[in-house]
């Protein structure tokens, strides 16, 4: 079958073909944070410049004893619990929206990071990692030399 | 015995009747428990980024609404590499029935999770009675 090319409007040429192909790199983009862990439990936002990576993941409700971070080359693991509501006797639940459970998620950061320096603070349901940049892996410019 | 009843109501229902947000930011529906004792209905809501300073309990014609205001992270410096997240608001509300004593509502703000305790009206609460043998 041969599909009609057709030119819009604007006089710009439409592909049915380009089309498709924007799609399926959309879903495959969409499923591709979830290649290495299955969960998207904590949300993550990941900053980063030339000295460091800033990582902040949302984590209501959680105590941050419940929080392990480990971290090896690039790889920041996130691993953590979050406890269910202690119940009394006689409690009748009407909602049950708010998920419990352990959870554990890996994030690939853009470098090596110096693992004795990264500080990680916890403020309202939210935790936020500095991953200052591993020194060996800075950027170095060399000097191109005339004869 | 349901002494709370959360509102349903489709999106474009919910925007004819609430007023919009003059804060450029996205707002979400939190999540939330809702259980009840034989005293108290308990309400949990997870609201990450929320303070206490930055967070209403309202209660006006029956109807409990919560509403939270999440900071933004400052990224000044930073290049973003990969967006989990927007910080936002958090505004959700639910319709009470009578059965609520006001006066004694308390709500508190822990590690971006908000608790409200609505304590059920005294003559609502189950009684046992005795009986006695005569």
């Amino acid at each position: 079958m041969v599909l009609p090319i057709m030119i819009n409007r604007a006089g710009i040429t439409w592909d049915p073909w380009d089309e498709m192909g924007q799609l399926q790199q959309a879903v495959n983009q969409l499923f591709s944070d979830y290649t290495c862990t299955p969960s998207d439990f904590p949300s993550v936002n990941v900053m980063a410049n030339d000295n460091e990576s800033v990582v902040t993941a949302e984590v209501p409700g959680i105590d941050p004893k419940d929080v392990s971070l480990t971290v090896s080359g690039n790889t920041l693991a996130i691993e953590g619990e979050r406890k269910p509501e202690t119940a009394q006797a006689g409690t009748v639940y009407h909602r049950q929206e708010r998920g419990f459970g352990k959870f554990s998620r890996a994030i690939r950061l853009p470098y090596e990071v110096e693992s004795n320096a990264v500080k990680a603070t916890f403020s309202h349901g939210v935790l936020r990692i500095a991953l200052p940049r591993k020194e060996s892996s800075k950027p170095r410019r060399i000097e191109v030399q005339a004869e | 015995m349901t002494a709370i009843n959360t509102q349903t109501k489709s999106a474009s229902e919910k925007d004819a009747r609430a007023p919009e947000q003059t804060r450029n930011v996205p707002s979400y529906t939190p999540a939330v428990d809702i259980y009840e004792t034989d005293t108290d209905v308990f309400v949990a809501a997870d609201m990450p980024g929320v303070d206490d300073k930055h967070v209403e309990v309202n209660l006006e014609n029956n109807v409990l609404t919560l509403t939270g205001h999440s900071t933004p992270d400052t990224a000044e410096g930073y290049t973003l590499l990969r967006r989990g997240y927007v910080a936002g608001d958090y505004i959700r509300s639910f319709n009470l029935s009578e059965d609520v004593d006001r006066e004694g509502i308390k709500a508190q703000m822990k590690n971006g999770v908000l608790r409200i305790r609505l304590p059920k009206a005294k003559e609502k609460q189950p009684r046992r009675i005795t009986v006695e043998s005569a």
